[in-house]
């Protein structure tokens, strides 16, 4: 009895704490993509709502196939052989081809939101790819019109003292 | 048989050896006059004679080059001969047409096209010697009275023949600043020199027309910045880019082919295994041409100052924040899109030229979509990338797209796969 009562309370722990850091995971992965939003549409004004897909790691993966026998000495290298080596990790033959739309605050920033600038164009992100142990983020972000990419960036965070700070972001290459 | 019998026979024996000698000679080379002007070709842009004298009594005095003559040399295996043959009678035919307004400026543009047609040639292994170099080769027409000391009419212009500028004519050979991956195949550097080549016979031609500014020479001098400048080192290699196949939020799939990238950072570019596989050689010429241009857009807003900086902001708007006036950032997230957007804008044309040299360098001259020039041709493969890579409206979709897809994809009737093998 005394067992099952053990085993129990252990399940349903391990559940709340699943379940609390995954919401912790979607709180913070609004903070970001809100962060971006921000850098992307400086000086537009904001979409009601973006496009999120697992998918767009591929571009990662694209990246990383580079100089594999050579060690880049760039910056944007830098980065992902340091701090973030744990994207070397993830590479997946088979990404979630799902998307989610993300609702984004009515107006943040004294930036009015209104729906997409024009009617055939997206924001899209991948998922945001946090490090093991929570303090480092990742996420690709690529504008479409007409599901055509303009381009893809690569953006870096850091969690700093419970908050999330821009480090950086990357063009990884020009087609 | 007496002395003189065999002094004949030894004569007649020495003058068949030397013959034969000559013979041989000739036969190591083939050789192609070059003759323009004098009284073998008129001057379709310029007045007659009477013309002249009737329109010209008070107008300024014209000057022009009465005629140019020169000898092409090379191994009879050399495939380049006809297109360098070609490319120096039409230079020397545009010469001969064209008036200028002080002699001086002849004189130049004289020196100019001597100096592109000897290197045009060094830089196919080929010779051209001028011939006839008359002591002053410019004749003019001044109130009326014209002076020929060429021989039309007999009259001259006393004076040296002058040396004179050149124009900002570039030098060949180039230098390798543009270094290829060790771990490529051989093909992209022989491809990487016959862009700079053509690159580099379009501008010589346009200096010489003194037209370096017009719509025909801006991806060249791009082209030609790239891989002069010393300052500059970029890698060239290969990577395999697999195929994206992307789900879209409504359901449909879109497959993104990328031909080969350039580091927005260092400018060095790869092009796509896959693509060097599978597509026809204009089609890989064609991804380098693009990947130059890129390159060479990350170099120009990141590198030049005072004048030539300026010069690049005018020519390059969307590589420049429109409020003020500062080139975007390496890492501004539109930048890949608003360098399609310029090069649709402001290079298609001259980068199509550039394919066309290539082209015409390997004897390609004909387009396969018998509807269009291969001008055109070359001008919709470029457009087909455009439109895949960044959606850009290209002028004609449609077949842009079947032309593009049938040199990357090498399908039947396209220009074919020589060089770069699997």
């Amino acid at each position: 009895m005394m067992k099952n009562l053990i085993l129990s309370l252990t399940i349903i722990g391990n559940f709340y704490c699943t379940a609390t850091q995954t919401s912790n995971e979607l709180k913070d992965d609004g903070i970001i993509i809100n962060k971006i939003i921000d850098i992307v549409c400086e000086k537009e004004v904001r979409p009601k709502s973006v496009l999120i897909s697992e998918q767009l790691l591929s571009n990662l993966d694209r990246y990383l196939t580079s100089d594999k026998n050579k060690k880049s000495s760039d910056s944007l290298s830098l980065l992902i052989e340091g701090k973030w080596n744990y994207l070397k990790q993830i590479k997946s033959d088979s990404y979630s081809k799902e998307w989610k739309q993300f609702s984004l605050p009515k107006a943040v920033n004294e930036k009015k939101t209104i729906g997409n600038k024009l009617k055939a164009e997206d924001l899209r992100f991948s998922t945001v790819q946090f490090s093991p142990e929570g303090t480092k983020a990742f996420v690709v972000y690529s504008r479409t019109i007409n599901n055509i990419s303009q381009g893809t960036v690569f953006f870096f965070f850091e969690n700093k003292n419970g908050v999330w700070i821009h480090t950086a972001h990357y063009v990884p290459f020009f087609d | 048989m007496n002395i003189n019998s065999i002094k004949c026979y030894l004569i007649i024996l020495v003058c068949c050896l030397a013959t034969f000698l000559s013979g041989c000679k000739k036969e190591s080379t083939v050789r192609e006059e070059i003759k323009i002007g004098n009284a073998s070709i008129k001057h379709s842009s310029l007045p007659s004679k009477s013309q002249m004298l009737a329109q010209n009594l008070s107008k300024p005095c014209k000057y022009w080059i009465a005629g140019v003559n020169g000898f092409l040399e090379g191994a009879p295996s050399n495939p380049y001969f006809d297109m360098v043959l070609s490319q120096i009678n039409n230079a020397g035919g545009v010469l001969v047409n064209t008036q200028f307004d002080t002699k001086q400026e002849a004189l130049n543009a004289n020196l100019t096209f001597e100096q592109s047609a000897v290197s045009l040639a060094q830089t196919y292994n080929l010779t051209f010697q001028p011939t006839g170099i008359m002591t002053d080769p410019v004749s003019s027409s001044c109130n009326g009275d014209i002076f020929d000391p060429g021989g039309y009419s007999g009259g001259g212009i006393e004076g040296g023949s002058g040396t004179g500028g050149n124009g900002g004519f570039l030098q060949v050979p180039l230098r390798p600043t543009i270094t290829i991956d060790p771990n490529t195949r051989p093909c992209l550097e022989s491809i990487k020199n016959a862009v700079v080549n053509a690159a580099q016979i379009s501008v010589t031609m346009a200096n010489l027309l003194k037209r370096v500014d017009n719509d025909h020479t801006k991806a060249q001098n791009a082209v030609l910045a790239l891989a002069n400048n010393t300052n500059i080192s970029i890698t060239l290699g290969e990577k395999t880019i697999p195929y994206q196949t992307i789900t879209n939020p409504d359901g449909t799939t879109s497959v993104r082919e990328t031909h080969g990238e350039t580091n927005p950072i260092t400018g060095s570019i790869k092009l796509n295994t896959l693509t060097l596989n599978e597509a026809s050689d204009l089609a890989v010429t064609a991804s380098l041409i693009h990947e130059m241009m890129h390159s060479y857009f990350v170099w120009g807003a990141n590198n030049l100052t005072g004048e030539e900086a300026m010069a690049f902001s005018d020519l390059n708007r969307y590589l420049f924040d429109q409020e003020d006036g500062t080139a975007h950032p390496y890492n501004y997230p539109e930048l890949g899109f608003m360098q399609h957007w310029q090069m649709g804008e402001t290079y298609v044309n001259s980068m199509a030229l550039i394919l066309l040299g290539v082209a015409n360098s390997k004897g390609i001259t004909t387009s396969p979509d018998p509807s269009i020039s291969l001008e055109v041709y070359c001008r919709d493969i470029f457009w087909g990338s455009l439109q895949q890579t960044s959606g850009l409206d290209a002028p004609n979709a449609a077949r842009s797209k079947t032309n593009s897809e049938r040199e990357y994809k090498n399908q039947s009737g396209s220009t074919g796969k020589n060089d770069c093998q699997p």
